[in-house]
């Protein structure tokens, strides 16, 4: 008997161990066979000579419904149903939450279950569903529909991937700007830097006077690699992190003991207190409503520093990436500009109706995103005289960048990224010292790189 | 003893065995398969071995999440017993809003996961400040304010308490029914041989529940070696790798980082791993019951 209880005993412990892994993969079959009908749908339906053929376009997107690029698309999509053909549907699915949604569609693709449209950056998984043909290339659609001389040249460039290759398509042209609060700085007496000792010299200022000097969200790894790019940038280009990445340069090096010694003294002194556990919203709330004095964000989020005429907010400046010393290799005109993350089609979903549809939506995207949603679409508006100062000056910068600073998070491999991102947490809250986070990182991108970089 | 030769009880239990193979067995066969491949998914699966499980004797974050784990079970086991224990004595001891109090006693354990790490993450935060805090600070105690869930030495130890404060009812619950299930007639005796309340418990209630207190023991073991979902909403392992669970670990290492050799090689270390210390629980409760 005590012989079957303790087989009994045993039994029960896989059981319940089971169920943790079946959980992990179970959860995702409801949505895609969805997604998978929808695009048989939109083949199928062959009948009917006359008209536009049905097409019903399933989008998983990572932005927010409320974002301005999937306003302006659902509003368009609206109008091509109305418009031209009633057998439209655009039906978007928003996952918000990064990690979740990249999590989603990692375990997606795995499955061969992907959506018609689905969100991505150029990263190296990606490429790998790229090279493998389950994505449209979308330099070919923007030539058929003649769109590729309107986009700006950064909404362009940044989806290609290393080779070159296009296969995401844009919606928005971003800039990244520290963005401060008017009044905190005059209480403290500072001004806007233009070096990085400058910047850390009125985050002590504004310290010293009981003011927290920047908010920083640690819930996603990001916001913390911009401030580990910064230095690097600056000093090497682009270049240090596309020898990091592949293990031919080391973080050890100069420029990567430099920006883990950045992030450490931040981190440790002038990022808003529990900074690691606080999410987007956190960190961008403190920064809106006057606790903390500068905040770095890009200009998808600008719609909370203008008022109603798309005016920048007296109360709020903002200044571009500082520089950090004679010898940097970049241009102060040079900072962090993107397009956001791209939306990438499925091969076998693409066919002559979703063309007609992006042709309405690209000829149709970019007064619409900036003269009603607010945002700066990836394809050039026209500039109306009466466009709002900020806009002028951002859409400015945008046209001016000649080299974009690369992100981590996007050039890094997923495993080594996973890492980077944990490390980098432990570095600014002081529990690694600059050589062991730096030890560490080398020790990842040996044993990762070489399985996606060949 | 001809019963054992039969065919008959086997029949009976041939559904149950192959629902339970299929939904069991055979996927912790598929993640051993796994786990001796590398594999991001979409590419090609290349074979390499053990080099999987070889990687995970020098993985400094599976190390950390490892001994992470061993001071989760053993601190979330050692609350949930107590807490879960008392509560029960209370329950048993009392006459009156008995149901009453068992239900206020229960509702953690129905709230979702989810929930009760965002409640707890609202409440231990401290910009926008939380009621942890508020109160901290409105009884003079403005020392010990901190951002609870960044501080990489207190994450741990919070993330262990949320998950036994969601659970213990649970196991309240079993002791209270175990304490119920006991004869009125042995207590009665108990009494009239003199014993107090405190005797009571430490001579004929507690012994008698024996059993069933071990059992819940294993439950808990096991329970608190896969947990999961409280640390992976709460703190995401972080600050850090200072509230990673092997668990946790796991699953990012198969979804985030798209390893699923890597991942499917830890999963199968955490199968093991539970049989060992369930089998070693049971050699130790057998022995212990032998000699009593």
């Amino acid at each position: 008997m005590k012989k079957m209880n303790k087989f009994f005993a045993i039994l029960l412990c896989i059981g319940m161990l089971a169920s943790i892994i079946s959980a992990c993969a179970g959860g995702n079959n409801n949505e895609t066979t969805g997604a998978s009908s929808n695009a048989q749908g939109g083949q199928q339906q062959e009948g009917g000579s006359d008209g536009p053929q049905p097409l019903k376009i399933h989008y998983l997107t990572s932005k927010l419904l409320s974002d301005g690029a999937v306003q302006t698309i659902m509003d368009l999509a609206e109008q091509y149903k109305q418009q031209v053909n009633p057998n439209f549907e655009l039906e978007v699915e928003s996952i918000s939450d990064r990690p979740a949604y990249l999590q989603k569609i990692k375990i997606l693709a795995s499955a061969n279950e992907l959506p018609d449209w689905f969100d991505a950056d150029p990263e190296p998984f990606f490429e790998g569903i790229a090279e493998k043909g389950l994505v449209v290339n979308i330099d070919d659609v923007y030539k058929e529909i003649g769109v590729t001389d309107k986009f700006f040249k950064v909404s362009i460039d940044y989806p290609r991937l290393d080779d070159g290759s296009l296969y995401l398509m844009t919606w928005n042209a971003n800039a990244e700007y520290f963005w401060y609060n008017k009044e905190l700085f005059e209480q403290a007496g500072v001004s806007a830097p233009t070096t990085f000792d400058e910047f850390l010299a009125i985050s002590e200022t504004l310290k010293s006077k009981g003011i927290t000097p920047i908010s920083v969200h640690g819930k996603d790894f990001w916001p913390l690699l911009r401030y580990m790019a910064f230095i690097p940038f600056r000093m090497e280009g682009n270049d240090y992190l596309d020898k990091l990445r592949k293990g031919e340069a080391k973080m050890a090096d100069p420029a990567g003991m430099k920006a883990a010694e950045f992030i450490q003294k931040l981190g440790q002194n002038y990022f808003n207190e529990g900074w690691s556990n606080a999410d987007y919203n956190t960190s961008l709330e403190l920064f809106l409503s006057g606790k903390t004095a500068m905040y770095y964000i890009g200009t998808w989020q600008v719609k909370d520093m203008i008022d109603e005429n798309m005016n920048l907010k007296e109360n709020f400046g903002y200044f571009k990436m500082p520089q950090y010393s004679a010898s940097d290799k970049t241009k102060v005109s040079d900072f962090f500009a993107n397009s956001g993350i791209g939306t990438a089609i499925r091969q076998d979903a693409y066919n002559e109706e979703m063309k007609n549809f992006l042709q309405f939506l690209f000829d149709n995207y970019a007064d619409t995103a900036l003269y009603k949603y607010h945002v700066i679409p990836s394809v050039q508006p026209t500039i109306k005289d009466d466009l709002s100062q900020i806009y002028k000056d951002m859409l400015k910068d945008i046209s001016e960048v000649e080299t974009y600073t690369k992100v981590w998070d996007v050039r890094l491999d997923p495993e080594t990224n996973e890492s980077i991102g944990r490390e980098s947490t432990n570095l600014a809250l002081g529990l690694s010292t600059p050589e062991e986070f730096a030890k560490r990182m080398d020790d990842a991108i040996a044993q990762n790189a070489p399985k996606y970089f060949k | 003893m001809t019963s054992n030769k039969r065919i008959e009880p086997w029949l009976f239990v041939l559904p149950a065995l192959l629902v339970f193979l299929f939904t069991v067995i055979v996927p912790i066969i598929w993640s051993f398969t796994y786990s001796l491949y590398e594999w991001n998914g979409i590419g090609d699966k290349r074979f390499i071995g053990i080099d999987n499980y070889t990687r995970m004797l020098t993985d400094n974050v599976f190390i950390t999440s490892f001994k992470n784990n061993l001071i989760f079970t053993g601190l979330g086991t050692v609350v949930q017993i107590v807490i879960g224990m008392t509560m029960a004595v209370i329950l048993t001891s009392i006459t009156k809003f008995r149901n009453f109090i068992k239900v206020i006693y229960f509702i953690p354990c129905v709230i979702s996961s989810m929930a009760i790490s965002q409640i707890f993450s609202k409440m231990l935060s401290i910009n926008p400040e939380g009621v942890v805090n508020a109160t901290l600070g409105a009884v003079g105690l403005d020392s010990l304010k901190a951002a609870f869930l960044s501080d990489p030495n207190l994450t741990l130890i919070i993330v262990t308490l949320v998950d036994a404060y969601k659970f213990c009812a649970i196991y309240m619950v079993i002791y209270y029914a175990a304490f119920l299930a006991i004869s009125n007639d042995i207590i009665e005796a108990s009494v009239i041989d003199g014993c107090n309340w405190w005797q009571q418990y430490i001579y004929m209630r507690f012994p008698l529940i024996k059993g069933i207190f071990f059992i819940t023991v294993v439950m808990l073991v096991s329970g608190t070696l896969k947990g999961f979902d409280v640390p992976y909403i709460l703190t995401n392992g972080g600050p850090g790798a200072s509230s990673e669970l092997v668990s946790t670990y796991m699953y990012k290492v198969a979804f985030n980082s798209v390893n699923y050799g890597y991942g499917s090689a830890i999963a199968v270390f955490l199968v093991i791993e539970c049989l060992l210390i369930v089998t070693l629980i049971r050699k130790l409760i057998s022995k212990v019951d032998v000699e009593a």
